[in-house]
């Protein structure tokens, strides 16, 4: 159970906001010799889900997300960027860092992590909880750029290959001289 | 195993249709005389033991806020234990549940949202006659109880059309428990890990999450949320016929709006024309998935009531199994008439009950993310719940349709929250070993 420090940490911290964008900015040490694990065990965790790391990341809502060793393997840096309230999304964001698999294969890669909760097959899913926001240190400046969700990117992706198709097409001058479609004919151009 | 003996029956037990039923709020201000009053109380409680069977179709329930447990003199170290929305209640998250405004917690009908409010006694019954007699049987716990005060009633029922006040049939979506032994009303819906409604037991990760301490107090209990829902129903009728230009277009607008017919028939399964024999089908009418045969929603519409309240398989962000809830709307008020448009002023609406593990995973996640924002779907910006989210006019509606979706703007809020409250309904066993706590 979350002690009142914790608790007070969970509520405290919420990650810096830009736009739609949340960080998590997360400092932890590593088990002496236990980089190269803690690095496949990340991996295996985020491609339970499918081959593709992007696409599980996109189906939470993450923009990018970073894991840096530095001082010589020893520490490592944890960077998420997401679309969504950083508390709201913990569990669901959790759900993907373990692969959904608590205390089994999924969350193996934290047990490279000095301090883990999980260790010894214990811990429970708030405890990997407090850990994270534990280790959390928020951002001095955060800046996203994108002031969309990671699903509304992809979709005005779609629309502007339709669009370049649309343009595409010697008679698209024509059709897009209908006043009703001006806005769509401004950005025709170029 | 689920220890169904000691779990209340309120909590998983489906309800009998039609049915009466009455919510009874009590204040504690002598924890001995409430713990005189849990005593009395327990004989007269169901537990969750044969679920289906039709014999236990009248039942009371008891549930405590946190200032409840309070009262009753539990011990600093256990009332710490649990978690932080319990603790603050209902009124201190007004903001993330989007009761603002109208819906603010000063607006609200008191004693909901004071730290009056300390137990919760449900009676429901399949009439009103056998609603009497096992509400007296709960009145017996604390009339002439010197230290236990009743402070409010709210009467409420189930209609034989099993309508709610917009005119929609209710109460159709119930996931299946693992172990509980009460089937699901989707069979294309995994049945769920106990400890997703259940305190105690493992849920959809595997794992058990912490409960509040001592471990008789926490396990087989569940946390409740009651609200109070006033429906504005003229308003409603109003802005359909506003936007349509036939009696048949407003229909279908109301179903594009709630994801269903007025008669429970889904649009996922008739898209076009109310199917009131499937809407009264129970085996049939929860029977379908959004992604595969419906993944942009030119059927079911993303941003619609049943949609968002229950994404199922459709792509969203997130993980959909994680934010499931038992959900159970009861009408209270009297209808307003079919065809009139104007405002009685009649209090009409839906005493609106959540059950499940984690208030805040569950309950306050639907609430911000999935009724009154869209980013998890993609909608537009600023879209809620057309239906019951909190709009304030600025916000609209999208139904997709092809060549061209149609847009509604100007949604006012149909729902106004008259107040409500977190409670924690407590096992048998918690029950007694409170009503003999010596503190």
């Amino acid at each position: 159970m979350a002690t009142e420090e914790q608790i007070a940490a969970r509520v405290k911290r919420k990650g810096l906001k830009s736009g739609l964008s949340t960080e998590y900015t997360g400092f932890f040490k590593i088990k002496p010799g236990h980089a190269k694990q803690l690095i496949e065990g990340v991996m295996a965790a985020l491609t339970s889900r499918g081959p593709d790391v992007r696409v599980s990341y996109a189906a939470i809502g993450v923009y990018d997300a970073k894991y840096v060793l530095f001082d010589n393997d020893t520490r490592l840096l944890l960077h998420i960027a997401f679309n969504n309230d950083f508390d709201t999304y913990f569990d669901d964001a959790l759900m993907l860092l373990s692969g959904g698999n608590l205390g089994k294969t999924g969350a193996s890669w934290i047990n490279n992590l000095e301090g883990s909760p999980l260790e010894g097959g214990k811990g429970t899913w708030e405890d990997l909880k407090n850990f994270m926001v534990l280790h959390q240190v928020d951002a001095s400046i955060y800046a996203n750029t994108t002031d969309a969700t990671v699903k509304g990117v992809q979709k005005a992706l779609r629309l502007q290959k339709a669009f370049q198709q649309v343009l595409d097409n010697p008679a698209a001058a024509q059709a897009l001289s209908n006043p009703v479609l001006k806005p769509l004919l401004d950005e025709a151009a170029s | 195993m689920l220890e169904l003996d000691d779990i209340q029956s309120g909590a998983l037990h489906g309800r009998p249709s039609p049915y009466a039923g009455v919510y009874i709020l009590l204040r504690i201000d002598d924890r001995r005389a409430g713990r005189e009053m849990l005593r009395r109380l327990i004989p007269a409680l169901a537990n969750a033991t044969n679920p289906s069977d039709r014999s236990q179709e009248a039942w009371v329930s008891v549930a405590l806020t946190f200032q409840g447990l309070k009262a009753l003199g539990v011990p600093q170290d256990s009332l710490d234990s649990f978690p932080l929305p319990f603790q603050q209640g209902m009124a201190a998250r007004a903001d993330l549940l989007g009761d603002i405004g109208e819906s603010a917690p000063e607006n609200w009908e008191k004693p909901l949202g004071t730290s009056d409010v300390h137990v919760a006694i449900s009676a429901l019954s399949p009439d009103a006659e056998r609603l009497e007699s096992v509400l007296a049987r709960a009145r017996k716990s604390f009339q002439e109880l010197s230290g236990v005060t009743a402070l409010w009633r709210q009467d409420c029922h189930a209609l034989p059309t099993e309508k709610e006040a917009f005119g929609f049939r209710d109460g159709i979506s119930h996931p299946a428990i693992e172990g509980s032994g009460i089937p699901g009303s989707n069979p294309q819906e995994q049945p769920f890990k106990a400890g997703e409604f259940i305190l105690g037991y493992p849920d959809e990760t595997g794992e058990t999450p912490p409960i509040p301490q001592p471990e008789v107090l926490g396990r087989n209990g569940t946390y409740i949320v009651f609200r109070k829902l006033h429906q504005r129903v003229a308003a409603f009728r109003q802005y359909l016929q506003a936007n349509s230009t036939s009696p048949e277009a407003e229909e279908l607008l109301g179903a594009k709006m709630m994801g269903r017919w007025q008669s429970g028939a889904p649009l996922a399964l008739c898209p076009f024309h109310d199917e009131p024999e499937l809407g009264a089908d129970p085996q049939r009418r929860n029977n379908f998935l959004f992604e595969g045969d419906d993944p942009k929603g030119f059927k079911t519409p993303p941003g619609s009531h049943i949609r968002r309240m229950n994404p199922r398989d459709a792509q969203i962000s997130g993980f959909a199994r994680r934010h499931r809830m038992i959900r159970r709307g009861t009408s209270y008020g009297p209808l307003l008439p079919p065809g009139v448009l104007e405002d009685d002023g009649t209090e009409r609406g839906l005493a609106f009950v959540f059950a499940g593990a984690d208030l805040e995973r569950q309950f306050e996640f639907v609430q911000s993310e999935w009724m009154n924002k869209s980013q998890f779907f993609d909608g537009p910006a600023g879209d809620k719940d057309p239906i019951a989210g909190a709009n304030d006019s600025s916000d609209g509606f999208t139904i997709p349709q092809q060549p061209i979706r149609r847009r509604l703007q100007g949604l006012p809020a149909f729902v106004v929250t008259r107040g409500g409250e977190y409670f924690f309904a407590p096992g048998l066993s918690a029950l007694s070993w409170l009503a003999a706590l010596d503190t």
